[in-house]
């Protein structure tokens, strides 16, 4: 034994503690059968593959499980990270909505909507006061567009 | 470098020689289950206790076991020889057993196997607990407790470093090739796992 070396021989002799772990009495007389009768049967194929599905579908989100609870801080971390996230969102939506220019994007798919299907804003009774004060409703002026809509005339139903 | 424990110490059933240990493999690659029957309890009690050793739950070593010949029997027309019939199963016994740990991280929940009647007059052993007392069986319980619970706190290779050598009594070089790599890694991972459980258990060991 090298001096400069730890004497394990101590834990040498703890560790043969646990060759006398040892399983129940004839715990091993029917393990051999055990075991045929599932290759006889072919359990252990289905639930192997059964298994390995399972395995994989809950494999994800296990991690996540896992790793959440195993460590607190990333879990702080993460959940900071998805309300910074949130509020960052918030925030650009609102810079979007209050900004002119973007206003012109929104305006773009206005136009392609309105194109695209019957212009029900001509028979709103907004445009129709526009057109019974005489004046023509430009649709370029609308939105600022250029979009083309049918003038069309009010009449308050008889009673 | 301590030399691995005594064979006779170790759970070992009789083996096959390396011919009977063929043609048994043969037999059995052609479906012939009583063949396969017959390498099972060969090793059954080998690989069962390698497993309950790296889990320290009776139960889950159970299970492991037979799927490890379930699997072994699904795989064996890949098994060409290259190595023992024995240390082929055993690879497949550790990699199932790595992988279940590796799943149930953290979730450690001892099932320990009760002591058999020798533990108590095991001249070693006694020497560890007091032989004066009749609480010998209690104290004897408390350190397979404490000890499993070290073992579970190694990483998983150098606790199966600790479990093939210092428990089953495997030579490096088989264990090198059960944990496919060399016999200086073996070594180093053996000193390491040692010095662990020594620090681990300092209170128990005289």
């Amino acid at each position: 034994m090298n001096p400069d070396q730890p004497d394990f021989e101590a834990l040498r002799r703890l560790l043969k503690l646990k060759r006398h772990e040892t399983p129940p009495p004839r715990y091993f007389n029917d393990f051999s059968g055990q075991v045929i009768i599932r290759i006889k049967t072919g359990d252990l194929r289905e639930q192997d593959d059964f298994g390995e599905k399972l395995t994989l579908a809950q494999h994800w989100w296990q991690r996540l499980v896992s790793a959440f609870r195993d460590g607190p801080v990333l879990a702080g971390a993460s959940v900071t990270t998805v309300l910074v996230l949130l509020v960052g969102a918030a925030m650009y939506t609102e810079k979007l909505e209050s900004n002119p220019a973007n206003a012109q994007f929104g305006n773009q798919e206005a136009r392609a909507a309105l194109q695209s299907g019957p212009v029900l804003g001509a028979a709103s009774p907004l445009a129709a006061g526009a057109t019974n004060s005489g004046s023509s409703l430009d649709g370029s002026a609308f939105f600022n567009i250029g979009l083309q809509t049918q003038p069309a005339r009010y009449q308050p139903p008889k009673r | 470098m301590s030399n691995p424990a005594p064979a006779k110490e170790t759970v070992r059933p009789s083996a096959p020689d390396a011919s009977q240990e063929v043609a048994l493999v043969h037999r059995a690659k052609r479906g012939d289950l009583a063949a396969y029957d017959d390498l099972i309890r060969c090793y059954q009690e080998r690989i069962y206790a390698t497993i309950y050793h790296m889990t320290s739950n009776h139960e889950d070593a159970n299970d492991l076991a037979q799927d490890t010949f379930i699997k072994a029997f699904q795989a064996l027309n890949s098994f060409k020889g290259g190595s023992s019939f024995y240390t082929w199963v055993y690879r497949i016994a550790v990699n199932k057993t790595i992988n279940f740990l590796k799943q149930r991280k953290n979730r450690t929940h001892l099932s320990l196997n009760d002591l058999d009647f020798n533990a108590e007059n095991d001249p070693d052993l006694v020497a560890l607990v007091s032989d004066k007392t009749p609480r010998r069986e209690a104290q004897l319980a408390e350190l397979q407790k404490k000890l499993n619970e070290a073992m579970q706190q190694l990483s998983e290779p150098h606790r199966l470093v600790v479990t093939l050598h210092d428990v089953q009594g495997l030579a490096h070089e088989e264990i090198a090739q059960i944990m496919d790599c060399n016999v200086g890694t073996v070594r180093s991972r053996l000193f390491y796992a040692r010095q662990q459980l020594q620090a681990t258990m300092s209170d128990y060991l005289k």
